[in-house]
């Protein structure tokens, strides 16, 4: 494949097949743990490297995967990684597994992981496989730090625990569910705006 | 048979693959993670119960009286070799689940409340655990037990602040508490010379209950025989049907009281349906909840003996009004007042059996009642 390709596969993610901008999968767990940057980023990375892990596993035996039964071993072997994701974290870094609780061992049913693994790493080659992932890993990651950035700063005026806002001019309203959904569809609308605005520009070139 | 069999060895492969994997992740962390864990209990114990030298493990604590909670780990703090108080180590759920330490002194007082596991949902439940979250007293919503004592019990908004947003967290860290302080308590009351309990023991929550005709009445006026009394079916009273009315007769065939069974709207349309029994002087003996459908944890519990108990011994000619003659439940105002208003036109039919056999006459005007009325009639 040239090079010119496997460049594409690592953009895609990033902005014009975005997970959470423009494939709306794994919405729950991003939207519910973006009320601080230091969480959000967290679970982005934790994510990111669930993914890339699985898409190269599965993307290297993909040839031994019997087709009946690749949803089990898919999930095995995804598992696998969430929980050692899970272990290291409890070992080395309890504080965010701590601040990410049961979202934590749910990377597991993300729908982004099965949905690259199903459609992607199944079909590719491992070096697509993994730019893929890590496309799409940093394509989640950088959403969840634009929302929770968004959601820390009116929600609990802080940065990264960091108070920039004095208390008394926070906006509860984003720290909560619906004030995610907020950020999250204003930034939605603002991702297929610009692309939009860019491929009209695109065709008239 | 020889696909299956090759599916079958292929699955098995990578599980058994994945499992050396974690097994061999999980050999490296796991010390780690004990380690971590013994270094943060060794360290909270310190913050719960600065005072102490020295922590020395007993096991043979009371158990909890919650089936759902677990004393974990009792420790009993000393200081030069005295006991000054206790740590327990308590798990049990909130919204999801709970490790909590709690010290106590030898008056029953708080000395500190730390986490050690909280897995409720970030943002709301896991504020209980957040030492930036300010209670409006200014406290962490943990820090705000330490220095009460365990013989007022812990009561939302009361003795605590809530969170809000995360009551049932903030109630079921409460309960974790009181668990905890209520079992070192004892242990120290007992083995060191504590303060004693002055409380019950902690309960868990008030279940709803709900009865049959004949297991209400039982439960009322112990053994009775039953004699319907026919009655207008087509008489609504307030909207609400007249299931049955019945006699109640003692032993020796003398009629005692009188039940009536109505149902009729709760906080949705026909939730609910009780009976209410009513002695000769016209006051209540009793009331029963049939049958409810609300929501859980809050119109569910109009069903709890603490809401339907507050209905005995009032007369069936008062108005029972919310405030006055019972405090509604929290959160179920509506419930509350209808369940209410079915009590007083069950009390008063049953009342007015009770005239034609020999009891009270209703007071004039008594006809004419009041109701809390929140429903809209078409």
């Amino acid at each position: 494949m040239a090079k010119n390709n496997r460049f594409a596969a690592f953009v895609n993610g990033i902005v014009k097949e975005n997970p959470l901008l423009v494939l709306s999968i794994g919405l729950c767990s991003s939207l519910a743990v973006t009320t601080n940057v230091f969480n959000g980023i967290g679970m982005g990375l934790a994510m990111t490297f669930v993914l890339i892990m699985s898409e190269m596993i599965i993307s290297l035996f993909r040839r031994q995967i019997p087709e009946d039964i690749r949803l089990p071993i898919f999930i095995i072997i995804i598992a696998a990684f969430t929980t050692i994701v899970q272990l290291l974290l409890n070992a080395y870094i309890p504080s965010l597994s701590d601040a990410l609780g049961v979202f934590l061992p749910l990377i597991v049913v993300n729908c982004i992981i099965m949905g690259r693994v199903e459609s992607y790493a199944s079909k590719n080659k491992v070096l697509d496989s993994v730019l893929d992932a890590f496309g799409m890993g940093l394509g989640y990651t950088w959403v969840l730090f634009v929302i929770s950035l968004v959601r820390e700063f009116l929600g609990s005026g802080t940065f990264f625990g960091i108070r920039v806002l004095p208390e008394a001019y926070t906006i509860a309203f984003f720290s909560r569910a619906p004030g995610g959904f907020f950020v999250f569809g204003l930034l939605t609308a603002l991702t297929l705006g610009i692309s939009k605005a860019a491929a009209k520009k695109g065709d008239a070139k | 048979m020889k696909q299956m069999l090759k599916l079958g060895l292929t699955l098995a492969a990578f599980a058994v693959v994945s499992c050396f994997l974690l097994a061999l992740v999980n050999s490296i962390t796991a010390p780690v993670i004990a380690q971590k864990q013994t270094a943060k209990m060794n360290e909270g114990m310190k913050t719960v119960f600065a005072g102490a030298d020295s922590f020395e493990q007993v096991t043979d604590y009371k158990a909890s009286t919650d089936p759902a909670v677990t004393i974990v780990n009792m420790y009993i703090a000393k200081k030069d070799g005295k006991a000054v108080g206790a740590v327990t180590q308590v798990s049990g759920p909130t919204y999801d689940h709970a490790v909590i330490l709690v010290g106590i002194d030898m008056n029953r007082t708080v000395t500190g409340v730390q986490f050690l596991e909280l897995t409720d949902s970030p943002g709301f439940g896991l504020k209980a655990s957040d030492a930036s979250y300010k209670t409006r007293s200014g406290t962490t919503f943990y820090g705000q037990f330490t220095g009460k004592n365990a013989n007022d019990g812990f009561v939302v908004n009361k003795t605590f602040e809530a969170i809000s947003g995360a009551t049932i967290t903030s109630k079921g860290v409460a309960n974790l508490i009181s668990q905890g302080t209520y079992s070192a308590g004892d242990y120290l009351a007992e083995k060191y010379g504590g303060a004693a309990s002055t409380g019950n023991a902690p309960s868990a929550a008030e279940q709803p209950v709900t009865f049959t005709f004949e297991n209400a009445a039982a439960d009322i006026c112990g053994a009775v025989t039953l004699e319907n009394v026919p009655f207008d079916a087509s008489y609504y009273p307030h909207n609400m049907i007249i299931n049955r009315e019945v006699l109640l007769k003692n032993e020796s065939g003398t009629v005692v009281a009188a039940a009536v069974q109505v149902s009729g709207q709760t906080y949705g349309e026909n939730g609910g349906s009780l009976v209410t029994v009513v002695g000769a002087d016209r006051v209540i003996l009793g009331t029963r909840i049939i049958r409810i459908q609300d929501t859980p944890n809050l119109g569910m519990n109009t069903a709890t003996p603490s809401f339907y108990n507050q209905f005995a011994s009032k007369s069936a000619d008062q108005d029972l009004r919310a405030g006055q003659a019972y405090d509604a439940v929290s959160g179920a105002t509506i419930s509350s007042d209808c369940v209410a208003d079915m009590v007083k036109v069950s009390a008063y039919e049953a009342a007015g059996i009770m005239e034609k056999h020999g009891g009270k006459a209703a007071p004039a005007g008594s006809a004419d009642y009041t109701l809390n009325e929140h429903y809209q009639e078409e």
